[in-house]
């Protein structure tokens, strides 16, 4: 299965000089959990997360508002290509034991792929698969009312 | 099966008079990402990492705030006693991933994540395709030896 359908490509974005405060405040504001470290020449230079900024600011006593993230982001970030399987994406969060990866396209970011992502969709597939099975029990209670019908007719 | 048998044992928790520095710490040292809050053993509030993150950075209350001052207090509580479909309707009803279970006295016996659902779900997942498969290899010997009959 690709991933393409999967990837977000609607990401948020904060730069490394910009502080611990202002990134904090960006994850509200888009009620997002990560955001990704984008360099000057465009480059993914880090990940951030509301974990990060719990541990690493607020667990370490600094001050929000003086903390740069490239101080408290991680990276360098290990990320995946748009053109890899669904399959390859999920060895790499089980290996890296991340829930979250920046897709590449070109040596470009092209966008977020989350856990989250991956399991609503792996969830609705299973729902679909749920409904066909409801789907044909009803169906053969229609067709058992039927051959009683066809008996009592004869 | 019910929810005691997934819950952790021992729940750690915090006091509301704890600081957000410690409590992250606590977060960090236990690599959990919600420390329950408990007073006079009454659970009072919930507290993840994301509580942190924004309401000391992105609200500016610092570290040095307490718990109590930024804990979640609308608490949903599951008994021990109910099922792993109750835990998932309520996390999906009220869109938290971790809930407090509690005793018939109120008192706090450990915490069900969304995570330990999904483990719990793929494993019996897991079984029903071991079904499918065993019935596979039964049908296709018996075709074999039909085959061989024939």
């Amino acid at each position: 299965m690709s991933l393409e359908p999967h990837v977000d490509k609607d990401i948020w974005c904060v730069r490394p000089d910009e502080t611990a405060a202002v990134a904090a405040a960006r994850m509200e504001k888009a009620a997002v959990g990560c955001l990704v470290v984008r360099d000057e020449f465009g480059g993914v230079a880090g990940i951030i997360t509301d974990r990060d900024l719990a541990l690493r600011v607020v667990g370490r006593g600094l001050d929000g508002a003086q903390t740069l993230v490239q101080d408290v982001m991680s990276g360098p970030v290990v990320s995946v290509n748009a053109g890899c399987s669904l399959t390859e994406a999920l060895e790499t969060m089980r290996d890296q034991g991340v829930r979250r990866l920046p897709v590449l396209r070109d040596g470009l970011l092209a966008g977020l792929i989350s856990y989250d992502d991956l399991f609503v969709g792996l969830a609705k597939e299973m729902g679909d698969l749920g409904e066909a099975t409801r789907r044909e029990f009803w169906r053969a209670g229609e067709h058992a009312d039927l051959s009683g019908l066809a008996k009592r007719a004869r | 099966m019910d929810l005691s048998s997934l819950c952790k044992s021992a729940p750690v928790s915090a006091a509301p008079d704890m600081h957000a520095r410690h409590a992250a710490q606590e977060m960090g040292r236990l690599h959990i990402g919600c420390l329950p809050v408990v007073e006079d053993g009454r659970l009072v509030g919930m507290l993840t990492d994301r509580d942190l993150a924004l309401r000391c950075l992105a609200g500016g209350l610092g570290s040095e705030v307490r718990v109590g001052e930024i804990m979640s207090r609308d608490v949903v509580t599951l008994p021990a006693t109910a099922g792993l479909a109750e835990a998932a309707e309520l996390m999906r009803d009220h869109v938290f991933r971790r809930l407090p279970i509690v005793d018939a006295d109120g008192r706090l016996v450990g915490l069900v994540a969304a995570d330990d659902l999904l483990r719990t779900l793929a494993r019996e997942i897991g079984q029903m395709a071991e079904v499918v498969e065993e019935e596979m290899v039964r049908e296709a010997a018996a075709r074999a030896a039909t085959e061989a009959g024939q």
